[in-house]
């Protein structure tokens, strides 16, 4: 009798503890995911139905005259084309040396590697601020205010640390009889590492590679304050340059913002594992 | 394989290799050329971008940069001319460190929260893990900008939920009031912030043994046991090292303040990174501008140091 009474009394408790948790994990979804789904109603709402009372949680009729809006005005073309040049370029540039360095902090002994290594996780203290007024005196002299150069540059200093220091676990992890045996059938060591260490590291390569790519992306305080003109503006830029005229037109606004993750959505969705794997590996040292 | 190399021959062991010897076979030192092509491309971009930016702005804080060119050295001057307005410093110190402090905290108690949720058997938990991370990957501008939004007094969403559900009865100004629009940043920022934390300590959640929780509930040891002896431990490092880099990514904030409140209302959310770029963008106050920039860099030195020795003492323990 006790026996079948606690059996049951623990059933119920488990069933409980279960009820709470997926309640809970549906609390944190909901914290995470509602702006998302207040964003896409917004940008699917026609423009009498952004200001009303009560608000509108879902529109009666979707439309997409915000998308429409968006895309065909002159600049959505300029600013996505600029961010995935300054976004390609920096990460490509950023990936490159890091990988560089992250095979010789694996693979050649360096009394000065931990000391570099160190150094890297150094430059993620530094305030951004800091290096905006040097970069902006400096290239204001090089007379290269304002083009997409000073942004592809300024990103690589942005991205690069994290990359080297995230790319040397995932070499670390390439058996090293494979870059001896390269070596032995006569590679240099910068044959090693390009023909078969980085084709075997491939996918850490491209979740680091993902990673700068999203910080360029990302990136808004070098662009506000190197560049000016329309034609250099990034999409950040691009973005926040709608707020500032005299009416903000949120469903276009909220329609751009999707328009422009979206890439980096169906990337991040393709590199995810890696990139967790990777990012939670260099911490651990 | 040394000789295939042709590399020099193997040094004498060091007592460094000795250490290292446990994880890989002792190796032959490159000549200089090869360490050149490997590291040269990171050291020149790390002098050029990283070293010589810093010493350059640490340098001008002690300088003359009125007119942005000549910077002959000026001693303290920029920094009397700073502390001669205090309130230049003050507000914005405050402001930032309210704005650091309780998005870390938060995000923390989030990240943890989710990962603790989230380890173990659940349904969906893969997929649930991507969705997580759609905060993360949506851009900063764009997050303040849906935040903004959000809290938008006229029609935004969250005082439309609440009036629906009749927890207030009037709108309120969320980012027009002093005492609110800095909390509001702050949730802003922990959106954004708690999903890599919670996907980091879930990560380090996965690496402690199942057999470790097993033995212990078989010793009698209830959740809260567990939790405090076997996962906590588990995942301390991780947890100092994912706070320390959301306080410094916090501490130097820009994009967020600047798109949400634009450092309003009366200066209410201006932090020490807005303000940096107003004065030297905006009044022109270029020296002052300098001055703060500098501190900035010294107190993010100070909390970095303080926060290494608290994790070099935990890994003592």
């Amino acid at each position: 009798m006790m026996a079948t009474r606690s059996t049951r009394l623990y059933h119920l408790s488990r069933l409980t503890g279960t009820a709470i948790r997926y309640t809970l994990v549906a609390c944190f979804l909901l914290f995470a995911l509602l702006p998302f789904f207040w964003m896409l109603s917004t940008a699917l709402k026609p423009a009498t139905q952004i200001y009303t009372s009560p608000v509108t949680w879902w529109p009666s009729s979707p439309t997409l005259e915000n998308f429409v809006a968006v895309i065909t005005r002159a600049d959505f073309t300029v600013i996505m084309g600029n961010t995935l040049l300054v976004a390609g370029v920096s990460a490509t540039v950023s990936t490159t040396v890091a990988l560089l360095a992250a095979y010789g902090l694996s693979r050649l002994a360096s009394r000065w590697g931990e000391l570099l290594v160190l150094l890297l996780l150094f430059a993620q203290m530094i305030p951004t601020i800091l290096f905006v007024i040097p970069y902006f005196l400096v290239f204001r002299t090089l007379g290269l205010l304002d083009t997409l150069l000073v942004l592809i540059v300024t990103h690589v200093s942005l991205t690069m640390p994290i990359a080297t220091w995230l790319l040397r676990r995932f070499i670390a992890k390439v058996p090293r009889e494979l870059d001896e045996a390269a070596l032995i059938d006569g590679c240099g060591q910068v044959g090693a590492l390009f023909r078969v260490v980085a084709p075997s590291a491939r996918a850490g390569i491209g979740a680091v590679f993902f990673y700068a790519f999203l910080g360029s992306w990302h990136e808004y305080l070098f662009a506000l304050s190197l560049t000016s003109s329309p034609e250099n503006r990034v999409v950040t830029l691009g973005i926040t340059s709608l707020v500032g005229q005299y009416q903000v037109s949120w469903g276009e606004l909220m329609a751009l913002g999707i328009l422009t993750t979206l890439p980096l959505i169906a990337l991040f969705l393709l590199v995810e594992r890696n990139l967790v794997e990777g990012l939670a590996g260099g911490v651990k040292g | 394989m040394d000789s295939a190399t042709k590399s020099p021959p193997r040094r004498q062991k060091t007592p460094r290799d000795a250490r290292s010897a446990g994880r890989a076979v002792a190796r032959p030192r490159a000549s200089l050329r090869i360490r050149m092509v490997f590291f040269g491309p990171l050291l020149v971009l790390m002098v050029g971008l990283l070293a010589f930016p810093i010493l350059f702005a640490l340098y001008a804080s002690f300088a003359d940069v009125n007119n942005l060119f000549s910077l002959k050295f000026a001693g303290l001057t920029n920094y009397e001319s700073l502390l001669a307005r205090p309130e230049t410093l003050s507000g914005p110190l405050i402001n930032t460190l309210r704005f650091t402090l309780g998005s870390v905290v938060l995000a923390l108690a989030l990240g943890f929260g989710a990962a603790l949720l989230l380890n173990g058997r659940l349904a969906g938990r893969r997929v649930m893990r991507s969705a997580f991370m759609f905060p993360w990957v949506i851009p900063t501008v764009v997050t303040a900008l849906l935040w903004r939004w959000i809290m938008d007094s006229n029609a935004g969403a969250f005082n439309g939920l609440l009036l629906q559900l009749r927890i207030i009865d009037q709108p309120v100004s969320w980012l027009g009031e002093p005492q609110l629009a800095p909390w509001i940043i702050i949730l802003a920022q922990v959106w954004r912030g708690f999903p890599f934390i919670m996907v980091m300590l879930l990560a380090a959640m996965q690496t402690i043994p199942a057999e470790l929780h097993e033995t212990a509930a078989v010793d009698g040891a209830g959740p809260l046991r567990r939790l405090v002896s076997i996962t906590w431990p588990g995942v301390r490092p991780i947890f100092i090292l994912v706070g320390t880099l959301e306080g410094l990514y916090a501490f130097r904030e820009f994009a967020m303040i600047d798109v949400v409140t634009g450092g309003g209302p009366a200066g209410a959310t201006e932090v020490l990174a807005t303000q940096v770029y107003r004065l030297f963008f905006q009044y022109h106050r270029f020296g002052d501008a300098m001055a703060l920039a500098a501190l900035m860099f010294v107190l993010a030195l100070i909390a970095t140091l303080f926060l290494m020795r608290m994790a070099a003492r935990g890994e003592e323990d």
